[in-house]
């Protein structure tokens, strides 16, 4: 079996607030095979999103992070942001959820793709524009010379996060990671998105990590699920074991708190009360 | 509520959070000091305003001769001198703030609760009032009008009070939407009587504030004008007139300028201090550790 | 286009500024002839007549609308063979040298200082330029002023403490740093708020994301809207420019503008007084609808409202 892509071991995260510290990650292990699709699920709050930030380097000033995050056999824990920024933006990048703050505003759209190809590889910035534009038209931007040249402003939510997704395949990155890629946007958006995410994996079999609080978005991506919540993982298999027999009561009340069709109208839905967690 | 029951309001929290600033504590002491010293200073002195010393022309500090903070080039005492014109500074702003928030408050109370085009055209005055230096304005009433002590209490106070009706509008615009005013309203409170015992009280939190961070502006522009001699005139003084007489003689007799810009700078710096720390201490919604 | 719009919409205010000024003038207690004690009142009339006092207002008025827009605001009443149009082409060059330097001296080291305190928050350089910031808005120029010129003129004998010979630029180095001082301090502290909160924010987070290295994340991304506050802040900042310029070049003695005026206040010259005045007013509109063109330049959204 080839080694993992990602290996992320015993991974705690802390913040230094005011108040005192903040422990947001807890003891997290997981990884992400060549051209896999991992989704990690859970509530707001449960600390996922901070769980790959700090994998890249990317917490905020007060946030401390320890274990270890391995790409490639390489850590990636503690080195410093030259050293990051070789393997960020090329071999692993991010897609953000909110498309409209992800994306510098005063800055055009090709000023934004172009840069990621200039700083990564030795091309011309003729190379970079084509290149760009390839890609605009394999997400489906229609009329992708005009948006070059456009702001993000100018440009509708779905577009936006579709123009995310371009960037983030301009080097051709052997991981993906995207941070609740669907959320901002609308039902019809969102299964635009997740199609484009399911033709990455088959067309150019990029990995995926695919953060999620969505199980629909699930079902239709995920090769295994990591389950979350306080900062722990609570449950990890593959999605079919999961989505059948899941083990863990948090999981079971997220599987039956979805709401289904068929079911009366007046039925209320499911809820899950968790026992407190200890916070330190 | 606290484990003790005690109602905490946001005056009692600010005030609260006032004495616990350190820095505030300090500027509030100094101004203290400045008040006691120009009210109570000249008393202690044996020199008069006006007073010259036939045999101590233009001396340095010194405390034998009994003029402590020396005396100027027509030999009138400098600590007195110095007092009567921090009185000065002082007067004009406490005259001047209450003008600018005689004019400000009446008139953003009255923009902000009528509303509609009468709100328009009052603000559109004051943007367009907003548009011009201060300075300008006052230094061409002073043209028409003369110079001196009155024309500063009305002129400054008279384009101070911009931003004052700003905020009061603000204030007002938020207020007059809630239901204790449409309450009034359908009881038939006159509009005079809502104003004045509704409006008025719900927005002076914020305009205190300003009001305190004024004054500082306020004696920085008498003293700026009275440096340039369009302020107050003989036989009154004020810190920047002093400053000014100072500036010419420095080359000879420096404590001349360096006397009354200390006064100056203390008083301008602890009420700068002390007006952000008021500011800081009334700003409810950022920070809350306890 | 915007611009002309914006320059439409200033005119009524300067309209306005020129009324107001012709009716102050006239309806005022105490004409600039009533100190002339020795006058008779034949010669009164005679000096009445010759600045057109004698005609009605509404003539008077039109005249002095027409002369402005030619650039003639009429003669100075102090300085009777000089007309002020002349006074102030005389003092324009001297002010205009101040400012302008003022300006850039203010701007190539408050926008570096600024810089440099945000990208290292909460550390030494942090507080230091935040102290340094604070006392120089503290002290008010009138202070600032005679102090230096006591200490680099008088103390340490380096500079010349007044004069101007044409603008040799030893007698412009004080005025121009008591000048520009306050300024240092403003600009320095809005970029340093201005970057300090585009650092937070998240299209910086993709671009660390992104691996785009630290200079060019800073440069490309994080300069523009971090100027913002302080273009934003030039407006003001040459209001304040022109009023320092009156303390400036009073204490240095410097023919400018700003001196012109003071005087003219002090004279009660009110031609000269309402000539400035609309002069000062003139440049604020125009340096103000500059200022919006380049926040344009700086936010792309904002050109298209």
């Amino acid at each position: 079996m080839t080694a993992p892509l990602l290996q992320i071991r015993n991974l705690d995260v802390r913040f230094n607030a005011a108040a005192g510290a903040v422990h947001v990650v807890r003891n997290v292990s997981l990884q992400v095979n060549r051209g896999e699709c991992l989704a990690i699920v859970g509530e707001s709050g449960s600390g996922k999103s901070q769980t790959v930030l700090a994998a890249l380097g990317l917490l905020a000033r007060n946030g401390v992070a320890t274990g270890s995050v391995r790409f490639c056999g390489e850590e990636l824990l503690g080195r410093s942001e030259s050293e990051l920024n070789r393997v960020r933006g090329s071999r692993v990048t991010m897609v953000f959820q909110d498309p409209m703050s992800a994306l510098t505003p005063h800055m055009r759209i090709g000023a934004q793709l172009i840069e990621v190809l200039v700083t990564h590889e030795r091309t011309t910035r003729r190379a970079a524009r084509e290149r760009a534009l390839e890609l605009l038209r394999w997400v489906q931007v229609p009329e992708a010379e005009q948006r070059l040249t456009q702001y993000p402003y100018e440009l509708s939510g779905g577009l936006r996060q579709r123009v995310c997704i371009a960037m983030a395949l301009l080097t051709r990155p052997d991981l993906l990671i995207a941070d609740e890629p669907t959320t901002a946007l609308d039902v019809t958006i969102q299964a635009q998105v997740i199609e484009l995410l399911r033709r990455l994996r088959v067309e150019h079999g990029t990995a995926v990590l695919l953060i999620t609080h969505d199980l629909g978005v699930v079902a239709a991506l995920a090769d295994e699920v990591a389950v979350m919540y306080g900062g722990s993982i609570v449950e990890q298999g593959s999605a079919e074991r999961i989505f059948k027999h899941a083990e863990h009561a948090y999981t079971q009340a997220l599987l039956r708190s979805v709401p289904r069709i068929d079911a009366p109208a007046d039925q209320p839905l499911a809820q899950f009360t968790a026992a407190a967690q200890n916070h330190e | 509520m606290t484990e003790s029951g005690a109602v905490r309001g946001p005056w009692s929290d600010a005030m609260r959070r006032l004495r616990g600033n350190r820095v505030a504590i300090r500027s509030a002491c100094v101004i203290l000091v400045l008040l006691l010293l120009a009210l109570v200073g000249p008393f202690l002195s044996a020199y008069a305003l006006d007073d010259v010393d036939w045999d101590h022309f233009t001396i340095p500090p010194s405390l034998s001769s009994g003029h402590w903070l020396g005396t100027d080039s027509i030999g009138r005492d400098l600590f007195v001198r110095s007092l009567f014109g921090l009185r000065i500074s002082l007067l004009v702003a406490v005259v001047a703030t209450l003008v600018s928030l005689a004019i400000g408050v009446t008139w953003g109370a009255v923009a902000g609760y009528a509303g509609g085009r009468l709100d328009a055209a009052m603000m559109r005055t004051v943007d367009v009032l907003y548009s011009l230096p201060y300075i300008f304005f006052v230094i061409v009433l002073t043209v028409l009008f003369g110079s001196g002590l009155y024309l500063m209490f009305i002129a400054i106070g008279a384009v101070g009070w911009l931003t004052m009706a700003r905020i009061v509008r603000g204030q007002t615009l938020a207020l007059r939407d809630k239901e204790f005013i449409e309450a009034a309203i359908v009881a038939g409170v006159p509009t005079a009587r809502i104003l004045v015992r509704h409006v008025v009280p719900n927005v002076i939190g914020p305009v205190i504030v300003y009001a305190t961070l004024t004054i500082p502006q306020v004696i920085l522009f008498e003293s700026f004008l009275s440096f340039l001699g369009l302020g107050v005139q003989e036989p009154l003084t004020s810190l920047g007139k002093l400053i000014a007489e100072g500036a010419l003689e420095m080359e000879t007799s420096a404590w001349m300028l360096i006397v009354p810009a200390t006064f100056l700078v203390m008083l301008l710096a602890s009420l700068s201090l002390l007006g952000d720390a008021l500011r800081d201490a009334f700003d409810t919604s950022q920070r809350r550790p306890a | 286009m915007l611009t002309l719009r914006r320059l439409l919409g200033a005119l009524p205010t300067l309209f306005i500024i020129v009324t107001v000024a012709f009716f102050l003038m006239r309806l005022a207690p105490g004409g600039p002839f009533d100190e002339e004690q020795s006058s008779s009142a034949d010669v009164k009339r005679n000096l009445e007549a010759a600045y057109g006092l004698d005609r009605p207002l509404y003539q008077q008025y039109l005249a002095y609308v027409g002369g402005v827009l030619r650039g003639d605001f009429g003669p100075s009443f102090r300085y009777r063979n000089q007309s002020v149009a002349e006074l102030i082409g005389q003092g324009l060059p001297v002010s205009a040298t101040l400012g302008v330097f003022a300006m850039l001296l203010a701007i190539s080291i408050g926008v570096p200082m600024g810089l440099l305190a945000a990208l290292h928050h909460r550390q030494f350089v942090d507080h230091a330029v935040t102290g340094l910031s604070l006392t120089a808005i503290v002290l008010p120029g009138f202070v600032i002023a005679p102090l230096l010129a006591l200490v680099f003129g008088v103390y340490l004998q380096w500079l010349p403490v007044a004069g101007w010979e044409a603008g040799a630029p030893k007698y412009l180095v004080l005025p121009v740093v008591t000048l520009s001082l306050p300024f240092i301090a403003y600009i320095a502290r809005l970029m340093r708020g201005g970057l300090l909160e585009v650092l937070s924010a998240p299209y910086l987070r993709t671009a660390r994301a992104k691996g785009i290295p630290g200079r060019a994340i800073l440069w490309r991304h994080a300069l523009k809207p971090a100027l913002l506050p302080v273009v934003s802040f030039l407006g003001p900042a040459t209001a304040g420019v022109m009023t320092g310029s009156l303390v400036v070049e009073q204490v240095y003695g410097l023919p400018g503008i700003g001196r012109y005026f003071v005087q003219g206040a002090i004279n009660r010259d009110y031609t000269l007084v309402m000539g400035v005045v609309i002069l000062y007013a003139t440049l604020i509109v125009v340096l103000n609808i500059l200022v919006d063109l380049a926040y344009g330049w700086l936010d792309p959204r904002i050109r298209h409202d």
